[in-house]
């Protein structure tokens, strides 16, 4: 009887060892849990560096035309003076100081009319500076290639900030009506609006009159702020990581 | 006594036998893990593959910048208008964030302990990050970067998942925010009563700032691309 026993047990024993390190071996290839989200966000990753690939594929063919360009003219002329001209009006765009223009959206936003019946209230029915700054992150995120604020170009070092009942834009006063101007693939910035969890939709519930359109044309103004160069300047010498 | 003391172990060893099988039987069964597993590598290996022709494609770049500022300088060496243009041109770059740039400023280092991980979703959301772009370029800033990315008139600062996407680069936290100004208006428009920091800090976000003499900064890597907007010249009237 008690044969038996350390037999039946045994059995169970050798059981538990094989199924055990199984377990363990099969888990041990596993990385980590693969969750479908995972793949999603590698899926993801891949698309984008994909599209920057192919962005810089293009920009480098671009560099390398410059490049000859830079011999050619220089080889007969001695210099390369049209060329730079034309990467300066370039680069001044990037940092968006000339007028430009294109297809893109218009949004205008303006206070709700709703009656006032609690303090919340009061936080609610305004355009605040953080909906400005918000919309521009999206109509960014959305590939806007130029954003203006009442006129006003938004460039790396705009900042948006609350004055009372007026908002500042780079320190000029602006108030309501908000009109922001976006160039861009009119599909693209279109869909913040469509989204179902975007900002827009949170100034619609709070009952602020937004309105949004496409336009085929539109013009935005180039930066006529004062250049931010007292306190940086570019590194001699170049690459530095 | 001893019979029971047996029988005991013996069920405990059942239950855990029978747990074991169960588990095997799902993993295995369900197929989910095996297959997504496989994906899962190949994906990996995708990823890689992809990344590093980015990379090589990113030096390229940098290669022929180098090459094309070589010129430019030779020719600025020239006449006086040559050396003009020059000038110019390195500011507009500057102010487009397309040159490595140098001076004093902060580094803010918003992180948020890896109390992200076990909360859930992210302790530190895009709308903080946007702030302190925004209190910080309130405050004069000149040039700014977020773990490396510079922040342009394009740059946006969005959540995808468990990371923050800026310039399509997804980051985690901790977050380095670095920015060229004036290093003590800097810091004192972020430690304003109720500011951005004083909020981080209420949801147990660590944020040190530090003044520097020396900042340095790098420039944006990727390409400003202009596909739906361009140029018109003053005086060409509409």
């Amino acid at each position: 009887m008690d044969k038996h026993r350390r037999l039946y047990f045994f059995i169970i024993a050798v059981l538990l060892g094989v199924i055990g390190t199984l377990q363990i071996r099969s888990n041990f290839t596993y990385n980590g849990i693969v969750t479908i989200s995972k793949l999603l966000e590698m899926q993801n990753e891949i698309e984008n560096l994909q599209n920057e690939s192919e962005l810089l594929r293009g920009a480098t063919q671009d560099m390398q035309l410059k490049l000859k360009h830079y011999k050619d003219s220089y080889n007969m002329t001695g210099s390369i003076h049209g060329t730079m001209e034309a990467d300066l009006e370039e680069t001044n765009d990037m940092a968006g100081m000339e007028k430009v223009e294109g297809p893109g959206v218009i949004i205008t936003l303006n206070d709700s009319l709703e009656e006032v019946t609690n303090d919340f209230m009061l936080d609610w029915i305004l355009v605040h500076d953080t909906d400005i700054l918000e919309l521009v992150n999206e109509l960014r995120a959305a590939g806007a290639e130029a954003i203006s604020i009442n006129g006003e170009r938004v460039i790396a070092t705009t900042s948006v900030r609350c004055g009372g009942p007026t908002i500042l834009i780079d320190d000029k006063r602006h108030a309501i009506p908000f009109v922001i101007k976006a160039i861009g693939d009119p599909n693209k910035l279109y869909a913040i609006a469509t989204a179902p969890d975007s900002y827009i939709e949170w100034l619609y519930s709070r009952g602020v009159r937004v309105t949004f359109h496409r336009a085929d044309k539109l013009i935005i103004d180039g930066y006529k702020g004062r250049h931010k160069l007292n306190y940086q300047k570019k590194i001699e010498g170049g690459e530095t990581k | 006594m001893k019979n029971f003391k047996f029988q005991i172990a013996m069920a405990i060893v059942c239950i855990v036998l029978g747990v074991m099988i169960s588990v095997q039987f799902k993993t295995v069964r369900s197929g989910i893990g095996t297959v997504s597993e496989y994906r899962a590598r190949q994906l990996s290996s995708e990823l890689k593959k992809v990344r590093e022709e980015r990379d090589a494609l990113l030096n390229q770049k940098s290669e022929y910048e180098k090459k094309i500022r070589e010129y430019e300088n030779t020719a600025s060496q020239g006449s006086n208008s040559a050396k003009m243009l020059k000038a110019e041109l390195d500011n507009a770059r500057i102010l487009a964030g397309l040159e490595d740039v140098e001076g004093p400023g902060v580094t803010v280092i918003v992180d948020d302990l890896s109390l992200s991980e076990s909360l859930g979703y992210l302790l530190i959301s895009y709308t903080d990050l946007l702030e302190i772009v925004n209190d910080l370029n309130a405050a004069g800033a000149e040039a700014i970067s977020i773990n490396g990315q510079r922040f342009t008139a394009r740059t946006e600062i969005r959540e995808a998942g468990n990371y923050i996407n800026i310039n399509t680069e997804k980051l985690s936290a901790p977050f380095v925010v670095k920015a060229i100004g004036n290093p003590d208006t800097l810091q004192g428009a972020l430690l304003i009563r109720i500011g951005i920091v004083e909020r981080l800090q209420k949801k147990n976000v660590q944020v040190t700032i530090k003044q520097e003499q020396n900042l340095k900064i790098i420039k944006y890597n990727g390409i400003l691309q202009r596909q739906y907007s361009k140029v018109i010249n003053e005086g060409e009237k509409q």
